[in-house]
């Protein structure tokens, strides 16, 4: 049998990615790297949890429902520090607050928590506590440009009133004009 | 300055030179007059003795400059010397013009024209009365190595009331041999223009001595009638001598002193010594000098049969242009070589042709060149012949000075100098003298000048450095005769306030004028003068104004200050800061007031202040540099202020939130009593 000639080998190719291959691949970079410490920090809260829901029910189940605002938030953040949560949890414990304190100077009994937790205006207290982080978390940047704006605006017109004063002293030249007497 | 005396409005009857003679222009006296100076009677208001009268010189001719400063010094009784000069108002043309105070020879005027029949003289009254008068001048001349060359007839004076004691009349009104007849002159000097002879040599004197002896001898202008270019031709054909005296008869005792003085050689030609000897008695033959080489066989040259290298190049140039075809052929190279034999001419005929080798300049100027180089090389002491012109060298510069001051073509005299015909024609020469290495490294200097067209230099230098009394030539001041430095800037002041000036004062003729007449004028003056930009040309001229009134003064020039001051607005604008524009241009006008040039100057060109300015400019352009940059900063921050404004928003959020949070957490927690 006669012998073939060798065949090279086709190198393999990296094929170009489109471009919704390239969004997703950017999404993915966007998620936080998987840090050593979250699942002992995860532990510790579902211990924390466990341990609460063993010694103080009502008040474990409080927190559940009325926390739930702050949950989704740090469910839904994918940044790298999850700074929608961190700045709805305070205003969310704030607006729970009061009936946590409610609950703990009355008598802690589940009663209370389910009185508490089919009154409407206590969601209402609690979800609009939890909106108006939102609202700060979303206001915020607005306010930050606007701000930067204005600092950026104060410096363009002082070095504007420097230019014009220079050409005013040395005539349009003196930036590269033309002199116009 | 001469101050007129007449009311205004009417001629002056007299000026006075010098605040002590006064010309009287309305006593004229005719038998004083040269044909290129007006004669009147002068009153001394010293009154030390002396009967002057002043001679008014042609403006339109040069004085003899030199000379004149050589003759005021020698004060000869044999010789008319001015005793003072210096210009007064004229007494026609409403112009300024030289005028010359001399002592008053007694005995008037030999002859009123070279033309006029006269009685002849015995040999004996010839010696008596005018070669042993006169001799000592020329040989005082001599001695001051300069010359008179206007000795003719009519330029002869008797100094005594009886006429016995002849002296030499004006040479000094006009340039050198200006008025001589072809008969006076050398065959050499007769050829050349009369604007164009060359101060010449005392040989050149004792021809004319010689010729104004035989005048008298003969009673008539010698040269048998003939006159122009037509007794050239027989002084050529059949030399000086036997020319001019024709078929007379001349007396033995005058012979030799004759035949002496009007070889054609003037290496043969009888000098001061001869004469010295001759007057003292001893009785010398003349030597005959030999006659120039001669063609067996002619060469047909313009239908003339030619025998010498003389005769050929007088043949050429009257043919002009249509030699050319003849020099560049062979003919007249093997004429020259074969038949003439005469060796000298026919090399200098293989350089004259060898040198113009050269392309420099157009056809015809290239053409012309080649004729002049062979005119001389044929002819080497005949003068320089270049498009109808004949001059020698010496004599260029007082040529260019008529033709200038005549508005003439200064382009053929320009085009010699350029061709360097007068180095050709030194080198050319048979007999080279001690001085010519020196004049040829002086008309490379001309030559160098005239090629240099910044104002100050050029031709108009060219002339003034030539002629060391003319007076300055630009049409504002012409009629001024300014002729010192020291009445530049007066006449300058009147032509200004007298509305003759727009904007520029300096001329190039005042500009030549002025570099010539003062040693301390900077050459970067000159050339500011010539810069585009009107600017530094103004400058240019406010600083040889200012530099003129601080040598010589006058401490105020309110028209020229005013005139200058007025214009400053772009020499103001070199200066940057508008601060400093508008300060100067607040104080331009007290200077202005001033009248003073050179405060104008410091004003408009301080050289620290300038410095300072461009210092100072130079930084402000790096601050508006920096500026841009701070501008370009801040518009590629106001591009990054969206994402930076989302993180920075999301933690003051968190942070507020956090505050917010904390405090309703502190009230609620204070409202149930745990705080």
């Amino acid at each position: 049998m006669a012998k073939l000639p060798a065949i090279p080998a086709i190198p393999p190719q990296s094929v170009p990615l489109d471009a919704q291959a390239r969004r997703a691949v950017a999404r993915r970079a966007m998620r936080p790297p998987s840090k050593k410490g979250g699942g002992f920090q995860l532990f510790l809260l579902g211990v924390g949890v466990i341990a609460l829901a063993v010694f103080a029910a009502p008040t474990c189940v409080l927190m559940v429902f009325g926390m739930v605002p702050s949950i989704v938030a740090y469910v839904v953040d994918r940044g790298k520090r999850p700074m929608l949560a961190f700045t709805i949890a305070p205003l969310n414990l704030a607006g729970l607050m009061p009936y946590l304190l409610e609950l703990w100077t009355g008598h802690d009994q589940m009663p209370t928590v389910v009185h508490l937790l089919t009154n409407v205006y206590v969601w209402l207290v609690i979800y609009l506590s939890a909106g108006a982080g939102w609202l700060v978390f979303m206001g915020m940047p607005q306010v930050m440009t606007f701000v930067l704006q204005r600092s950026l605006d104060g410096r363009k017109e002082k070095l504007k009133a420097l230019q014009s004063k220079l050409r005013a002293d040395w005539g349009p030249q003196v930036g590269g004009g033309e002199d116009q007497i | 300055m001469a101050k007129p005396v007449a009311s205004p409005g009417m001629k002056a009857t007299s000026v006075r030179l010098h605040d002590r003679f006064e010309i009287l222009y309305d006593v004229p006296l005719a038998d004083l007059r040269s044909p290129t100076a007006q004669a009147f009677d002068v009153e001394d208001t010293r009154s030390v003795g002396g009967n002057f009268f002043a001679l008014i010189a042609d403006p339109t001719l040069p004085p003899r400059g030199q000379e004149l400063g050589i003759l005021r010094m020698m004060k000869h009784e044999a010789i008319l010397t001015p005793i003072d000069f210096g210009p007064v108002d004229g007494v026609q043309d409403n112009r300024r013009c030289l005028a010359l105070i001399c002592e008053r020879p007694a005995g008037g005027r030999l002859v009123a024209g070279n033309d006029q029949v006269i009685t002849p003289w015995s040999d004996d009254e010839i010696i008596r009365r005018l070669i042993e008068p006169v001799f000592p001048g020329l040989k005082a001349l001599s001695t001051e190595n300069t010359t008179h060359r206007s000795i003719r007839p009519s330029n002869i004076l008797f100094r005594d009331a009886a006429r016995r004691h002849a002296m030499l009349g004006d040479c000094f009104t006009a340039p050198t041999a200006f008025d001589q007849p072809v008969a006076y002159e050398t065959i050499e000097n007769a050829m050349a223009m009369p604007t164009g002879r060359g101060v010449g040599t005392v040989s050149d004197d004792l021809y004319a001595l010689g010729v104004t002896a035989l005048h008298l001898l003969i009673g008539r202008s010698p040269g048998g009638g003939l006159k122009g270019d037509a007794l050239i031709e027989e002084k050529i054909r059949r030399g000086s001598y036997a020319a001019l005296c024709g078929e007379h008869r001349i007396p033995t005792i005058l012979y030799e002193l004759l035949r002496g003085l009007l070889v054609d050689d003037p290496a043969e030609r009888w000098g001061i010594r001869e004469i010295d000897l001759w007057l003292q008695g001893r009785r010398m033959a003349p030597k005959s000098p030999p006659s120039p080489p001669r063609a067996s066989r002619p060469i047909e040259l313009n239908g003339e049969q030619v025998f010498t290298a003389r005769s050929a190049a007088r043949a050429l140039v009257r043919m002009g242009e249509q030699s050319i075809h003849i020099l560049r052929g062979h003919t007249l190279e093997v004429w020259l070589q074969r038949t003439l034999g005469h060796k000298l001419s026919s090399d200098n005929f293989a350089i004259a042709v060898a040198d113009v080798d050269d392309t420099n300049g157009a056809a015809g100027v290239h053409d012309a060149r080649l004729l002049a180089r062979v005119a001389m090389a044929l002819d080497p002491t005949a003068p320089i012949r270049y498009r109808g012109l004949a001059v020698q060298p010496e004599g260029l510069g007082c040529a260019l000075a008529v033709v200038m001051a005549q508005r003439g073509d200064l382009r053929p005299l320009a085009e010699i100098l350029l061709g360097r015909l007068p180095q050709f024609w030194f080198r050319s020469q048979p007999l080279q003298k001690i001085d010519h290495p020196v004049l040829l490294i002086e008309f490379d200097r001309l030559r160098r000048l005239l090629e240099d067209h910044r104002p100050g230099l050029g031709i108009e230098r060219l002339v003034y450095d030539a002629n060391p009394l003319l007076h300055c030539l630009s049409p504002l001041i012409e009629r001024d005769y300014v002729d010192q430095l020291n009445d530049l800037l007066p006449a300058l002041e009147r032509a200004v306030a007298g509305g003759m000036v727009d904007s520029m004062v300096v001329d190039r003729h005042i500009a030549a004028f002025a570099a010539n007449r003062s040693k301390t004028l900077d050459d970067q003056v000159l050339s500011a003068l010539g810069e585009a930009d009107p600017a530094t040309r103004l400058l240019g001229q406010i600083y040889l104004l200012a530099l003129i009134q601080a040598q010589c003064g006058p401490a105020t020039l309110p028209a020229l200050a005013q005139l200058l001051g007025k214009q400053a607005k772009p020499v103001i604008e070199r200066y940057r800061s508008r601060q400093t524009r508008a300060r100067l241009e607040g104080q331009l006008a007290a200077v202005i007031a001033e009248g003073s040039l050179t405060r104008l100057v410091h004003l408009l060109d301080d050289l620290s202040e300038r410095q300072a300015d461009a210092q100072r400019y130079a930084q402000a352009g790096h601050q508006y540099s920096r500026a841009e940059a701070g501008l370009e900063k801040i518009e590629f921050e106001r591009g990054q202020i969206g994402e930076g404004s989302k993180d920075m928003g999301a933690l003051i959020a968190a942070a507020v939130s956090t505050v917010v949070g904390g405090i309703a957490i502190a009230m609620s927690l204070y409202h149930f009593g745990y705080l």
